[in-house]
């Protein structure tokens, strides 16, 4: 084979290899009607959006492999003067995982619905450092 | 479907393969010129010898030194197929580690990669690892280390990577090992240029052109390399540009003055662990070394004087913005004071200082500048052919921590033809940065000591034709380490007392036998409780066929790297999935002398089995991918 036409069809893979084939994500809040999410995030993906009951974000590229859905999360509901979680009257956003682990695979589209009974904590949050 | 495009890919290189020829490689480097004062002073000198400030006098046939080293040609680290330079070097560097994030951005700040580990020492924070580029220490006023997004590929020569500290030619930072980077030069008559534009996976555009002429007594380097991507995730992409100019005078017959001035833009985010990404952390750096060099050769003796400033700006998105300044000199003269005695004597300064404040939050950062002058000196002896001794020491006097001696002994034996015996002994050190004494970044201490190491290494080396064989054991105890311990808000900085490790490195290199060439090294330490991106074992190869086709060159490569033993923190917590990759890289070279043209498509591919894996916890590193460029050369 002359090396210019073994180097043609490469160059078309590498053309074909810029596409991507990542797996698409969804993620729809479906906690409760007082619940709104924030900084929704799952594997390489960040969505700069609130949600409030029943809404979705829109398709993001992510990596694949296997992640829990992150985001924080804030229950609306009127302040109670004797709460002391308020922090100078504004609200507090609270980090949250899924329970369960999410796999992903490369050219699939995945709608994750976030519910009641797979909720936890997530102390996983990097801390601030910088520099 | 990445799996099949990478399927594909080596079902054409197959193709390829078996459809051609194969015949006898020619020269790797034709081109390939040693400096002029190298040239001049010592006609018989290697091609490869990477530092042309050590070669000099006629009674010498090969370099002195009782270093353990790794001799890199630029062309095989322009070819690469990883990324970055560092990566590129770390690669062919037994023991030499380098931490990355992604498709050739390392960044800086939270999430930045490129720290160099060599010996168990370096890495975060990447100070104990010095980097040299034509003659001139890189390391940054207040953060003490290089911007590894700076080097870019293009104009190197020649690297030799020195592994084990010698602070007694280098002074500050060279306490793990140093990392000296010579750039191309024209020294015949004439002009060219060179232009590599590339496109790849991500969005990956990369543009490098280089022009270098010599007329007369003048010679002059241009280069311009850009590199721009999406990323392979969200805030993984960025923009580096590196601009680099220089001029050289020869004023009369081995004299030489040269200014050299280089600018570095770079862009960029991080993008934050994959469970939480932070896409907007951005950041903007601009950096700019300078330097003049007199270089001249007068009855024996060698000087050099050079002088040189590297100021930078970094701006975050978080307010922070700094300015600092590194500012430094050194003269040195080297020269035969016997038959057998060689002396290399010198004297050597520096400043470091800088300006932190928070555009956001208005606070400002309470900064106090160091300086250093020191003298050093270095005697080599060589009582009988195939024995060489080599001794030296310098005194460091600096305004925080007085008097800092350091010292170096080493032999070097040759008993057999073609084997060589080394070993060698040094005691160097690194000074606090800026950062650490004054950045609450996470915390400073402003009563830190300089940090010290002393190293052995003893090895053999056995070169017969086309076979070299490289083995070494090291043994490395640091005091008065600098390391930071715990989290925000609760971090310290502080000093610790000793520090031990030790490990075996090895190479085996096997050049041009029929169409083949390949190496494989390797590195086995024990780091102790330092675990942190410190890996305990290491191996990178390459195997290379050359053929002829068509009218041109074909040249195929499959080369990998495998990181075993890897931590995110100390004392063994955290542990990071062992690394494996593998990068294939398919080149034809067609040359047209009748035009003065080469040309010279390529194709890159990437972890081209799309393992999953990782050197930072949580910044995953891209799946299979290309690049895919043109080199015209004329």
């Amino acid at each position: 084979m002359h090396p210019v036409t073994a180097l043609l069809p490469l160059a078309l893979l590498t053309l074909v290899g810029c596409g991507s084939d990542y797996p698409e994500v969804v993620v729809v809040n479906e906690l409760d009607e007082s619940v709104l999410v924030r900084d929704v995030s799952f594997n390489g993906c960040k969505w700069d959006v609130v949600l409030a009951f029943g809404e979705a974000t829109s398709p993001q590229s992510c990596l694949s492999g296997d992640d829990r859905v992150h985001f924080q999360r804030l229950v609306a509901v009127e302040p109670d003067p004797s709460d002391s979680i308020a922090v100078d009257g504004e609200p507090v956003w609270f980090n949250y995982q899924t329970s369960s682990l999410k796999r992903v695979n490369d050219g699939s589209f995945s709608r994750f619905v976030l519910t009641p009974d797979d909720l936890e904590q997530d102390f996983s949050v990097p801390g601030p450092y910088g520099h | 479907m990445r799996r099949a495009l990478a399927l594909c890919f080596f079902a054409v290189v197959a193709l390829s393969a078996t459809g051609v020829q194969a015949q006898e490689a020619g020269e790797e480097n034709p081109d390939q010129e040693t400096s002029p004062v190298q040239r001049e002073s010592d006609p018989e000198a290697p091609q490869a010898a990477p530092v042309d400030v050590v070669i000099v006098g006629k009674r010498r046939a090969r370099p002195l030194d009782t270093s353990t080293v790794t001799d890199l040609e630029g062309e095989g680290i322009r070819e690469s197929t990883r990324p970055s330079t560092f990566e590129a070097i770390a690669q062919e560097t037994p023991g030499l580690f380098v931490t990355s994030r992604g498709v050739g951005f390392h960044g800086v700040a939270s999430g930045s990669s490129g720290g160099l580990h060599l010996r168990g020492l370096g890495g975060s924070p990447n100070t104990q690892i010095l980097v040299v580029e034509d003659g001139v220490p890189d390391y940054q006023g207040l953060f003490g280390h290089p911007i590894p997004d700076a080097y870019s590929p293009f104009l190197i020569d020649r690297v030799r990577v020195l592994r084990g500290g010698d602070s007694v030619l280098y002074g500050t930072n060279a306490l793990g090992g140093v990392i000296l980077i010579d750039n191309r030069r024209r020294d015949q008559p004439g002009w060219e240029l060179q232009n590599d534009l590339a496109y790849g996976s991500f969005n990956t555009m990369r543009e490098q052109v280089a022009a270098l002429a010599r007329d007369g007594d003048w010679d002059a380097t241009g280069a311009f390399s850009a590199l721009r991507s999406d990323g392979h995730r969200v805030g993984a992409g960025g923009m580096n540009s590196v601009t680099h100019l220089s001029a050289r005078w020869h004023a009369m017959p081995a004299t030489r003055l040269t200014l050299t001035h280089k600018r570095f833009h770079g862009t960029g985010a991080d993008p934050g662990p994959v469970t939480h990404p932070t896409p907007d952390h951005w950041y903007d750096v601009e950096r700019s070394n300078t330097s003049l060099q007199l270089v001249m050769l007068r009855k024996g003796v060698l000087v050099r004087a050079v002088q040189y400033a590297n100021l930078g700006t970094h701006r975050l998105y978080d307010g922070f913005l700094s300015n600092d300044r590194t500012a430094g000199a050194y003269a040195q003269a080297e020269l035969d004071v016997e038959d057998r005695v060689r002396m290399l004597v010198g004297v050597a300064g520096d400043s470091v200082g800088g300006t932190v404040e928070n555009r956001v939050t208005m606070a400002k950062e309470n900064v106090h500048g160091l300086t250093n002058v020191a003298g050093y000196a270095q005697v080599t002896w060589q009582p009988v052919n195939v024995l060489e001794l080599m001794a030296g020491g310098r005194t460091v006097l600096s305004t925080e921590y007085g008097a800092v001696p350091l010292y170096k002994a080493g032999v070097r034996a040759e008993p057999w033809h073609k084997v060589v015996l080394q070993s060698r002994v040094s005691r160097s050190f690194r000074q606090p940065t800026l950062r650490e004494r004054y950045l609450p970044y996470p915390t400073a201490n402003p009563d830190l000591r300089p940090e010290y190491a002393t190293t052995w290494d003893g090895g053999v080396t056995v070169e017969s034709g086309r076979l070299r064989v490289e083995a070494v054991a090291f043994t490395t105890r640091a005091t008065d380490l600098i390391r930071y311990f715990g989290a925000f808000p609760t971090a310290e900085v502080v000093n610790i007392d000793t520090y031990d490790v030790w490990g075996l490195e090895g190479s085996v290199a096997l050049a041009e036998v029929g169409p083949l060439s390949a190496r494989l090294n390797g590195s086995w330490q024990d780091v102790g409780r330092y675990t942190k991106q410190n890996p305990s074992q290491q191996v990178g190869f390459a195997v290379a066929a050359k053929h002829g086709a068509g009218h041109g060159e074909l040249v195929e490569e499959v080369s990998g790297a495998w990181v075993g033993g890897l931590y995110q923190n100390n004392y063994a917590r955290d542990p990071i999935d062992d690394v494996f990759f593998v990068d294939a890289a398919i080149r034809w070279l067609r040359a047209l002398p009748e035009r003065g043209l080469t040309f010279e498509p390529y194709l890159l591919a990437r972890n081209v089995f799309d393992f999953q894996y990782a050197y930072i916890e949580g910044y995953r590193m891209p799946g299979f991918n290309m690049l895919g460029g043109l080199k015209v050369t004329m």
